[in-house]
């Protein structure tokens, strides 16, 4: 299992990108910007819609769901703080609304495989940051079972 | 569309290339490595700063300005500074095409210079000025988005890219170690290059510790501080200079959408260089088949596979089975990296690549030549997967 460090790096945020992480700390949900002309998602915020450039921009909870796209494995890392997790998994998950999203994978390392399904929860850290889990939609079933 | 008027194409000419050693040693200033490699270039044209009334210095470390106060250019009428990271020095060479082609300006000095190995990210902590160092655009969507998930270095975010490429075509890793042992062997019959007088085995290779899964350590390139520039004119003056003129067939660039994002991409496995490869050959009316070698920027092994698919060389998921069976040797299907590339010839960011094209154009590689060679391929990738190309002929 990849358990993320003690001191995980918070970035400072400014702008769109502050309001997405107040926003998921603040709600313990995922929210994205969806697109009130095209109904678009979007992720990292930003000023327009991608896809019409229209200005109207609405931040939505995603369901929380979505499946792994892909990952980098680190076996060497120039941030401290993940030394004593290496070897490490970055993960790639598309959400079921279209976006994709960097975050830690709960379960066992080899269980990561493209297509993998999994649930997308957030977990709040103080205020300003909410660090981004997948976990095995199949594990989740069997706890919940 | 690219105006009657104006034709690219064979307008200009490489008439002098330059390059200081790779140093991987004392703290080294890119400022000063970037004036004698932009001296060196003139010199090796037979020109003189005064001729010089075009630049394009790199994204960093020396400004157009500063390099013309330095060298004397006191007729300064065209520059511009390419921010495409390792694709810069490629796609600067269309920049200096337009510039010559319409008249703007008729000699280019297109230099690039860094200090990688005194600013490695393992390196002790030294003062840096912030004016000298590069804007990355993707910086804070890297911090907010990648960092806190461990993903810091490049080769951890194509890590993200090269997992899939791997998985998705089941791709030998056979393959990029081809890359990686060839690079090498074309480093000892290269003068320059910093891995010269040190061999790969393919068990040496085989034993070296994994990065970033698959990347292994001599997947990567190497970090050394060091600086090449080169001098393009008009091709009617480049018949008067002593050097057999190179000639600019055409050139591209090209970024994946988003550029600043690699996770947010429709297919993460598309880089720049598939959409600039088309338009380069379309400008020069050749194709690959014309090509007699590939510069290709070699940041990581994996991601030259990557590249000779965007070039056509194979279809996707195709270019471990070409290195492994046509081979990118000297005497291989299509050479690739004639000097080393950034695996063992040294960081110039690529444009060590195109003083290398340059000289096996001009025939003047010795026991490294690709025999015969008339038209070559030089490719540029930046981060985030922002690509260039430039074909040139032999005049």
């Amino acid at each position: 299992m990849t358990e993320r460090p003690v001191d995980v790096y918070q970035p400072k945020s400014f702008g769109l990108d502050m309001d997405f992480y107040l926003r998921a700390a603040a709600s313990g949900q995922v929210h994205v910007q969806q697109c009130e002309t095209c109904a678009n998602f979007q992720h990292p915020p930003r000023f327009l819609c991608s896809a019409c450039a229209s200005k109207h921009l609405n931040w939505q909870a995603i369901q929380g769901v979505g499946t792994v796209y892909s990952w980098s494995l680190s076996h060497f890392t120039i941030d401290s703080a993940w030394t004593d997790s290496l070897p490490y998994a970055t993960v790639v998950v598309e959400s079921l609304e279209g976006v994709r999203f960097v975050g830690t994978f709960s379960g066992p390392q080899n269980d990561l495989t493209i297509g993998l399904p999994v649930n997308i929860r957030v977990e709040s850290i103080g205020k300003n940051f909410a660090y981004i889990w997948f976990d095995s939609i199949s594990e989740t079933s069997e706890e919940n079972g | 569309m690219i105006s009657h008027d104006t034709k690219l194409s064979a307008s200009c000419a490489a008439v002098g290339v330059g390059e200081t050693p790779h140093y991987r040693s004392d703290p080294i200033d890119a400022a000063q490595l970037i004036l004698e490699a932009s001296v060196a270039a003139l010199n090796d044209a037979g020109l003189s700063p005064k001729d010089v009334n075009g630049i394009l210095p790199p994204e960093g470390y020396i400004s157009s300005e500063e390099i013309a106060a330095q060298l004397g250019i006191d007729d300064l009428r065209y520059s511009a500074t390419i921010h495409m990271g390792g694709a810069s020095s490629v796609a600067a060479l269309q920049s200096a095409a337009m510039a010559i082609a319409t008249g703007v300006a008729d000699t280019v000095l297109v230099a690039f210079g860094w200090d990688g190995y005194t600013s490695r990210p393992t390196a002790p902590q030294r003062p840096q000025r912030a004016s000298r160092l590069p804007q990355r655009p993707f910086a804070e969507l890297m911090r907010n988005y990648y960092a806190p998930y461990g993903a810091r270095l490049a080769v951890q975010w194509y890590g993200f890219y090269i997992q899939r490429y791997m998985e998705l075509y089941d791709v030998s890793p056979e393959g990029a170690l081809q890359v990686a042992l060839t690079a090498r062997a074309h480093a000892s019959l290269t003068d320059g290059a910093y891995l010269k007088d040190k061999p790969l085995t393919r068990e040496q290779y085989l034993s070296s510790p994994v990065i970033v899964d698959p990347v292994r350590r001599y997947d990567c390139c190497l970090e050394t501080d060091c600086a090449a520039a080169v001098v393009l004119t008009s091709r009617e003056r480049a018949r008067d200079l002593h050097h057999h003129p190179i000639i600019f067939l055409g050139g591209a660039e090209g970024h994946p959408h988003p550029a600043d994002d690699i996770t947010n991409r429709p297919d993460m496995l598309q880089l720049g260089l598939h959409s600039a490869a088309p338009r380069a050959f379309q400008m020069a009316e050749l194709q690959l088949s014309d090509v007699d070698f590939l510069q290709v920027y070699d940041c990581y092994s994996h991601v030259v596979l990557l590249q000779l698919e965007a070039l056509g060389l194979t279809e996707a998921g195709g270019a471990a089975d070409f290195v492994v069976n046509e081979g990118i040797g000297l005497d291989g299907s299509m050479p690739v990296n004639t000097h080393g590339g950034l695996l063992s010839h040294g960081h110039g960011w690529g444009m060590n690549h195109v003083v290398e094209a340059v000289r096996q154009l001009r025939h003047d590689r010795g026991s490294g030549q690709v025999v015969g060679a008339q038209v070559g391929v030089v490719t540029g990738y930046g981060d985030l997967g922002d690509g260039s190309i430039a074909i040139f002929g032999r005049e």
